[in-house]
């Protein structure tokens, strides 16, 4: 039987006297696309950084394609991740730095890649820019790329919408459906339920509230627009999860 | 191998950021500069009861400029949370350690070239106790001084006040250090007995070697979120 891609067994997290995560269990299959929501506050970025092996839980085990994270650096390999800030160095092009994370993660010709993402994106006329002049639209566009450099079988993506123009949203839900079908497991982390007027391209979603995982459902392909803003109102505005 | 091309590849990056913005070379070198000029303003050269200072005036112009450099060497790490991504990389997180003391160090021997024969001429001092040896505690103290700095300005780097933290925590650190080159450069200004100074090129060579590989244990610790 094949490994789930991503697997967060009773992951708990806390910061000080603070609980931020409490003993959450999740999933990811190859191949599936599941939404993390939450109204703020509720944990999923400091889960999804658990998830990617930025922080350690205070207590639990991530596993990441069969294998435990964090005891060999190789298992990052087959991770990519988009967050808030965008991870570049500012003075450099965004040509040189994508070709750096190429060379870093062992991809051969790492120009060429870095070429390649660049057209992706729809960066290729901007990429010899420093990415210090790129609007934050621009530089999500490239995180995305970044991401996306060493072509990794599970990708991390939170609030990846943001900035992003009606095109830009377009890009990603088609790139979304493009690394489903090639086997990718992603998890995004987002407010933007109908991102560019479309539906958000995922599978399952769950939903965390002050740190508990505390409801989640199959999301139907071809389901009726505004289905899965209903689903999350339905839920946050009947105040589960609260006192 | 693949460890040291990644070194390697990051310490390029990181001569590649201060080349375009000559942020930490410019602050150090004229650091380093302004001390020996007022130096050799202020002092006599020719007069041998202030010979003794000489050594002391060197390596604190030298190790203060090496501090600016260092207390900048982490911002633009953190300027966009790049060193998250660094951390995303498949590799033992202290690469990034062992690149930014390869750069680091590099940055401090550029100013040494510079400042150190300046400080001989508008000094006039002479070395008649040979030069290669002055080199070796040169490089020596230059390793230590870059590795334990780098260390506690990664510490540093992540706090409200790191640019004061930083001084605080390392000149306690760099003693031995300060101790070795010092008395290292006054054996062969002054032309000492050897057998009085050598010892210290013991003392700086564990110094580096202790430095080397405290970073293996603890550099991930240090940069955790």
């Amino acid at each position: 039987m094949s490994q789930p891609m991503l697997r967060l067994e009773h992951i708990s997290k806390q910061i000080g006297h603070r609980p931020i995560l409490h003993q959450v269990d999740l999933e990811v299959e190859r191949g599936q696309r599941v939404a993390l929501l939450g109204p703020n506050g509720a944990g999923k970025s400091t889960l999804l950084r658990i998830a990617a092996t930025l922080l350690k839980p205070s207590s639990g085990r991530v596993w990441i394609g069969g294998r435990p994270a964090g005891d060999d650096p190789s298992v990052r390999a087959q991770v990519g991740v988009v967050l808030e800030p965008t991870l570049f160095y500012l003075s450099l092009t965004a040509r040189e730095n994508l070709t750096l994370y190429a060379r870093l993660y062992g991809v051969p010709q790492a120009g060429k890649r870095a070429a390649e993402l660049l057209e992706l994106v729809g960066l290729a006329l901007f990429g010899d820019e420093p990415v210090r002049t790129y609007s934050r639209g621009m530089r999500q566009r490239l995180a995305l790329a970044r991401a996306l450099v060493h072509s990794p079988q599970l990708l991390l993506l939170d609030e990846p919408y943001t900035a992003l123009d009606q095109e830009g949203c377009a890009l990603l839900n088609g790139l979304l459906e493009r690394l489903a079908a090639q086997g990718t497991a992603v998890v995004v982390v987002t407010h933007e339920l109908e991102p560019g007027g479309s539906p958000l391209p995922v599978d399952r979603a769950v939903l965390l509230d002050r740190g508990r995982l505390v409801d989640g459902v199959a999301v139907p392909p071809g389901r009726e627009a505004g289905w899965l803003r209903r689903w999350y109102r339905e839920r946050v505005g009947s105040g589960l999860g609260r006192g | 191998m693949a460890a040291l091309r990644r070194v390697v590849l990051l310490a390029w990056k990181d001569l590649v950021v201060e080349a375009r913005s000559k942020e930490l070379l410019g602050a150090m070198f004229v650091f380093a500069l302004l001390v020996v000029v007022i130096f050799s303003f202020g002092l006599d050269p020719a007069r041998s009861e202030v010979r003794p200072l000489f050594p002391g005036i060197l390596w604190v112009a030298v190790f203060f400029a090496g501090v600016l450099g260092l207390n900048r060497s982490f911002t633009k790490e953190l300027e966009d949370h790049a060193l998250w991504g660094m951390m995303l990389v498949p590799m033992d997180r202290s690469t990034v350690f062992y690149a930014k003391a390869l750069s680091n160090l590099l940055l401090l021997l550029f100013t040494e070239a510079i400042v150190l024969p300046l400080f001989f001429v508008l000094l006039g001092q002479t070395l008649p106790g040979g030069l290669h040896l002055f080199l070796a505690a040169i490089l020596l103290g230059s390793v230590g001084f870059t590795l334990a700095g780098t260390l506690l300005g990664a510490l540093a780097a992540g706090t409200r006040s790191g640019e004061m933290l930083l001084p605080v925590l390392l000149f306690p650190i760099l003693v031995p250090v300060v101790l070795g080159v010092v008395q290292i450069t006054q054996g062969l200004l002054l032309n000492l007995d050897p057998a009085g100074w050598r010892h210290w090129f013991q003392l700086l060579a564990a110094y580096d070697l202790i430095f080397l590989v405290l970073p293996l244990l603890l550099f991930e610790q240090v940069i955790e979120l």
